[in-house]
């Protein structure tokens, strides 16, 4: 229906010619269309039971879309990227499975809803075979599998957590029931100072006994003094470390770090543990975690804030290659925590997951916990917080989030071989230490202490068999060359962060603390990086003689 | 809209579910709300994933009974208890330790996953979905910690 404006009187342009008299109208309203949110939006039929992003869905319906997410993820990601062409843009995109691999796969599990709800999935699934190297007849409806075999590897934190309950054995039985083709792993976060776990490795890998355990690349371990911001190294003597145990020696390690700090050192030993594994286990070309698009919006935040801007989009990709061989994988990427746990209950594990990994726990508690300040002492579980309150009160907003983190672009890319962090073993930023210096005042290395007349030295040899490798150099920023004997300027910035002892250190407590071996994983990335450097050394005493091309 | 006694009569197929709710349990008509005489309570249970039983005396279930209406309430004709008046029951009676690892305000912690009869609480009314006898009330951490 319309309603002309009678009243109107049509206008008289300048060249006297009447303009055509505009038809006003009603504005016609916009049909919403109503949503029905007690059925099922998929299906239209069934009683809705879920609502995860403003859609409603029922079991069957809901359990449809969680396999289709994953697919879309995992599949393309698998079909091989490297030959990303638009030709091949709606084969690769199209979610259909991708095909067998060539070799097995690490499947990362914690116990949490996000990787218990992939690890089912992918052995429910058939992504998984049974470890028999079978061929599906495609021609008698057989499903191809992707991988011929998985090993479920289980880091066990419990040792450095106060009051958290061992779980290696309960989730050993739930893996050895999955399936043939399903192989338990369990590691625990005291590995990473153990030198015969690759050896430990290699024998469950090939089912033989009696192989000789190889330790680290160098054999020798590195100890660091966390109280000194420059983080000088020291040699550690093999007859020192072996009357400890790995346990002791992280735990040790853990205590001499601030609370905050913590967490960020448990993911990057976790990190570590299941790179190695992946590395050190036989024909394994993909390692997959099953992070959800909650925890990725969580790791974004927090990452952030964290100073891991630089290396944040590789932490953030779904697909990450990590050496030639492997490659990392996060096919729950656009999964939500909420789904997972879903997933878990509707396969009856919910009783059986902990998504609580409670980090905060490790080590001795801070001030600040005593003071009663808040029991939240880390920035990821800050972080995390914040997500879970954001997900009920703007539930678009997690999805957003990792939009954006999708956006970021390494700024690496283009610029040549740019060095690993010994520690996240992610490129280092070139100006971390620079950056550092100017926004905060924690370098002085040749500060005197008040009533002494003369710069502080560190004692030549210690009581403990600690003895310095090097004279102390003055802290300077990294240029690429000349010796470390500082772990500070081979660190990426959001490691610095976490190394950086508290602002205020009293004299008793420096007067104690003794240095703290580091595990093997950084000792043997800061002599990988030693050598490396000793090699530009030799190439700048060299390089008047060499020739062009061997530059 | 509650199912009434006539609704299962005229629906039944003798087995107590209608044919449709067959294929799909979730539907299945509740018993009739109505009390019997002499019977003041509910009953509910409890179930705890996701590691929040720890907060629970770790047990990860718990049958519980509760008032059929919310006791000392001046509101005529008496209301119902609901789920505010659960999680308030739960915080006072069956949590064990850390109340803020559990609670906010009236309700739950963000973060914290809440199935009543296995449907997610957002599409039964959260916090005032009245509660019936033998419902099912599932709490998932999906908190992670660290």
């Amino acid at each position: 229906m319309s309603c002309g404006n009678v009243q109107d009187v049509p206008e008289v342009d300048v060249d006297g010619v009447q303009a055509e008299p505009e038809k006003v109208t009603m504005p016609r309203k916009k049909r919403v269309r109503r949503i029905d949110k007690s059925l099922c939006q998929r299906c239209q039929a069934t009683k809705s039971m879920y609502i995860i992003r403003n859609v409603t869905y029922c079991k069957e319906c809901f359990d449809a879309a969680f396999y289709s997410r994953i697919s879309k993820t995992l599949n393309p990601a698998l079909k091989g990227f490297d030959s990303f062409t638009s030709s091949r843009k709606s084969y690769l995109l199209n979610g259909s499975r991708a095909p067998r691999q060539t070799g097995d796969a690490v499947l990362a599990l914690s116990s949490g809803a996000g990787s218990t709800s992939m690890v089912e999935m992918l052995v429910s699934r058939e992504f998984i075979g049974k470890g028999d190297g079978k061929i599906a007849d495609l021609t008698k409806g057989e499903r191809e599998v992707v991988w011929d075999k998985g090993w479920v590897v289980y880091v066990e934190f419990a040792g450095v957590l106060e009051g958290v309950d061992d779980r290696s054995e309960i989730v050993k039985q739930w893996v050895d029931g999955l399936g043939p083709g399903i192989r338990y792993v369990g590691l625990r976060a005291e590995d990473v100072f153990d030198a015969g776990l690759k050896g430990r490795l290699h024998r469950l890998g090939s089912g033989l006994d009696g192989v000789t355990p190889t330790g680290g690349e160098n054999g020798a371990t590195v100890a660091l003094d966390v109280t000194d911001p420059d983080l000088p190294l020291f040699s550690v003597p093999e007859s020192s470390s072996s009357t400890t145990t790995p346990l002791e020696h992280l735990r040790a390690l853990i205590s001499s770090l601030p609370p905050a700090s913590r967490p960020a050192l448990l993911s990057s030993i976790l990190n570590s543990l299941l790179t190695v594994a992946a590395q050190t286990l036989p024909n394994i070309t993909h390692l997959l975690l099953g992070e959800t698009s909650t925890r990725q919006a969580s790791r974004l935040i927090a990452g952030t804030a964290l100073g891991k801007g630089w290396s944040l989009p590789l932490e953030l990709n779904t697909v990450h290659r990590l050496d030639e061989r492997l490659t990392r994988l996060k096919p729950m990427k656009d999964v939500t925590t909420k789904e997972a746990a879903i997933y878990c209950h509707l396969r009856g594990l919910s009783g059986w997951t902990r998504n609580e990994r409670r980090w905060e726990l490790a080590g001795p508690k801070g001030k600040r916990d005593a003071r009663g300040k808040g029991a939240v002492s880390s920035l990821e579980q800050l972080t995390e917080h914040f997500i879970a309150g954001l997900s009920v009160t703007h539930p678009a907003t997690v999805s957003t989030i990792n939009r954006t983190g999708d956006k970021l672009v390494y700024p690496g890319l283009g610029k040549g071989n740019i060095p690993d962090c010994p520690v996240c073993q992610l490129p280092v930023d070139p100006s971390a230490l620079q950056w550092k210096s100017r926004t905060a005042l924690t370098s002085l290395p040749n500060k005197i202490l008040p009533g002494s007349t003369a710069p502080v030295s560190a004692p030549a040899d210690r009581a403990d068999g600690v003895t310095r490798s090097h004279h102390m150099i003055e802290a300077q920023p990294w240029t690429g060359d000349g010796p470390h004997d500082n772990l500070a300027p081979l660190l990426c910035y959001g490691c610095l962060t976490t190394f950086t002892p508290p602002t205020v250190v009293s004299k008793a407590v420096k007067a104690e603390a003794k240095p703290v071996e580091l595990p093997i994983w950084i000792s043997d990335n800061i002599a990988r990086a030693r050598k490396e450097v000793g090699r530009g050394e030799m190439r700048q005493q060299i390089g008047e003689f060499l020739l062009d091309g061997q530059e | 809209m509650a199912s009434t006694s006539d609704d299962i009569i005229k629906n039944s197929n003798g087995l107590g579910y209608t044919a449709s709710s067959a294929a799909h349990p979730e539907t299945l008509i509740k018993p009739p709300a109505a009390p019997s005489k002499g019977q003041d309570t509910i009953e509910v249970r409890l179930e705890f994933g996701g590691g929040l039983h720890l907060l629970f005396s770790s047990q990860p279930r718990h049958t519980i009974n509760l008032p059929r209406f919310v006791p000392d309430s001046d509101a005529s004709p008496p209301q119902p208890v609901n789920m505010r008046y659960l999680v308030k029951w739960m915080k006072g009676n069956l949590l064990s330790e850390r109340e803020e690892m559990f609670g906010d305000g009236d309700g739950v912690r963000p973060g914290i996953l809440v199935l009543i009869n296995d449907a997610d609480w957002e599409l039964e009314g959260e916090l005032e979905y009245e509660l019936r006898d033998r419902d099912e009330v599932v709490f998932i951490s999906t908190l992670h910690g660290g």
